[in-house]
């Protein structure tokens, strides 16, 4: 490979680099896109769960991955500048939104149906909230 | 005509269609677009129905497969960088069907993931020691046919036919762009999938096709893949009617679960881990076939599912080897719907490799004959090829911008 060669592959890596990182604002509209999607597969679970159309264990599992993905769209945007647009809008619900899912996943654990239905409309109206925060942030697909 | 080996043939194509790669590509199409992405899987159905019957009809004519006839009429330069880029893109595709299966098993047990991986590899390594190849191209068919149950569910379900009939036909996302581009190509890449171009050509040899079995041939790669296309088809109306109304962009396979349990109850998760199960239980054991074949036709060696391991050591050292190195991502954590979009989009780059040499092939008496391609097909390959050309410049990028 000669240096001009060289020189076009790195500066073509560097670029693809660069455009893997985004900016943070788009990072939090993506973190607020999937925690939506993650709060929708958690109702989804809780039903499908309530009427006995999945085992305990893939009820267990299936919530304890919304949980991790959601604390992770919290990390990302908690990373964002205080001050940032849509940070705060974003920060509370889906903070209450992880903190649901925990609280689903102790319910499966003790087999509570009655808590685990108790907080579906609570998941719901978290749903819509990251859903507005999401679309604030400049999220097109929310 | 063998009607029985049509049935087989077209049987094998069609059960073996789904794996990690069609099934994760198509939830994700279904969840974040509906109907629209049905083109991608039709396209790459008619490209696949295609090249799969010149692998066909260069084995059974020529009594070459692809990859020991684009050695011997290119070259080994241009064939060491196609070959390497096969392997590679088969290594991690494999790797994503490890990791399906793992998953299945995670589902079915709870246990997790990656205290499945050893188990899986070694059911996998004693299937291709002990088993001959139609035992294992048979059975993993006939077991394969659970994967009905999308079909079945997604006509329970009553899609939009209206709607079905528009996503049929090429055209524009009304909202984010680059995202609907980047689940095309991949929908794309984990259909025109180089590796079943040459284990079907490979599969030829060893089932020893002469001309006679052109007309099966054509048959089987028309028929079968039109089916399997229609079996991908059906998991991405499932994720137009199950995950797309509540707005679920399935990006991890733990999320999928319940995709079945509307459409039947009672046995819906069951049938969803089975068919995740065995569709990448079979599609593992043709892509650790298929690094075997690519390698020892690549150096010459002596290959065959049917011979005695000690007659093709290398044949079989280099699919134990793949086995092995695919198993890793699973060991190390990787969720196997990532890896799977990441493959099918690599996929798509390396395409135009093992694709451009059919366009001479397949017009060379030497090899085919009186067989040679007639206007019709050399288009398609030409046409093919151009795709596989633009996809490959687009796919990077696209996985950047789009890839989740």
């Amino acid at each position: 490979m000669n240096g001009r060669a060289r020189r076009t592959v790195w500066v073509l890596a560097l670029a693809f680099a660069c455009a893997g990182c985004g900016d943070p604002k788009q990072q939090a509209a993506k973190a607020l896109e999937r925690a939506a999607s993650d709060a929708a597969t958690l109702q989804l679970v809780m039903a499908a769960w309530a009427t006995e159309r999945i085992p305990d264990h893939y009820a267990d599992d299936a919530v304890r991955d919304v949980g991790r993905s959601l604390t992770q769209s919290v990390r990302t945007v908690e990373r964002l500048p205080a001050g940032t647009a849509g940070r705060e809008v974003a920060l509370r619900p889906l903070q209450a939104l992880a903190g649901a899912a925990d609280r689903v996943t102790g319910a499966i654990a003790r087999h509570d149906r009655a808590s685990a239905a108790a907080l579906t409309p609570i998941v719901t109206d978290l749903e819509l909230r990251v859903r507005q925060a999401a679309r604030a942030a400049g999220s097109t697909a929310a | 005509m063998n009607l029985l080996k049509l049935s087989l043939g077209v049987l094998t194509s069609f059960a073996g269609f789904l794996e990690a790669g069609s099934i994760a590509t198509s939830l994700q199409a279904g969840a974040s677009f509906r109907y629209a992405l049905l083109w991608p899987i039709l396209l790459g159905g008619i490209c696949i129905a295609f090249l799969t019957e010149m692998s066909g009809r260069l084995a059974a004519v020529g009594r070459r497969p692809v990859v020991e006839a684009t050695r011997e009429r290119f070259g080994a330069r241009y064939h060491a960088f196609a070959v390497t880029a096969h392997l590679l893109v088969d290594l991690l595709v494999l790797a994503a069907e490890i990791g399906g299966v793992s998953l299945a098993l995670q589902l079915a047990t709870g246990i997790d993931l990656r205290w499945w991986a050893i188990p899986v590899l070694l059911l996998l390594w004693l299937a291709l020691w002990l088993g001959r190849f139609e035992v294992i191209e048979h059975g993993v068919a006939f077991l394969g046919l659970v994967t009905v149950a999308f079909i079945v569910a997604a006509l329970k379900l009553g899609p939009d036919w209206g709607a079905v009939a528009r996503g049929l036909v090429p055209h524009l996302p009304t909202h984010d762009g680059a995202r609907y581009a980047f689940i095309a190509v991949s929908i794309l890449g984990a259909t025109i999938s180089p590796y079943l171009i040459s284990f079907y050509g490979s599969g030829a040899i060893e089932e020893k096709w002469g001309i006679r079995d052109l007309p099966v041939n054509r048959l089987t790669a028309g028929a079968g893949m039109g089916f399997g296309a229609v079996m991908a088809m059906a998991v991405l109306v499932l994720g137009a009617q199950v995950f797309a109304p509540h707005g679920i962009q399935p990006d991890r396979y733990l999320q999928t679960g319940t995709l079945l349990s509307g459409a039947f109850p009672r046995f819906g998760f069951a049938l969803f881990v089975g068919s995740l199960g065995i569709g990448c239980f079979g599609a593992a054991l043709e892509l650790s076939l298929d690094t075997g074949y690519v390698a020892a036709q690549a150096f010459g060696w002596s290959w065959g599912e049917d011979l005695a391991p000690a007659r093709d050591a290398r044949f079989c050292l280099t699919y134990t080897a793949a086995l092995v190195v695919a198993t890793l991502f699973t060991l190390a954590g990787v969720e196997p719907m990532r890896l799977t979009m990441v493959s099918m989009a690599l996929t798509v780059v390396v395409l135009p490799l093992p694709l451009a040499p059919l366009i001479v092939l397949m017009n060379d008496e030497a090899y085919v004959g009186n067989h040679r391609n007639g206007v019709v097909t050399n288009a398609a390959v030409v046409a093919i090829l151009g795709i596989a050309l633009v996809l490959a410049l687009i796919a990077i990028p696209l996985q950047l911008l789009g890839g989740s």
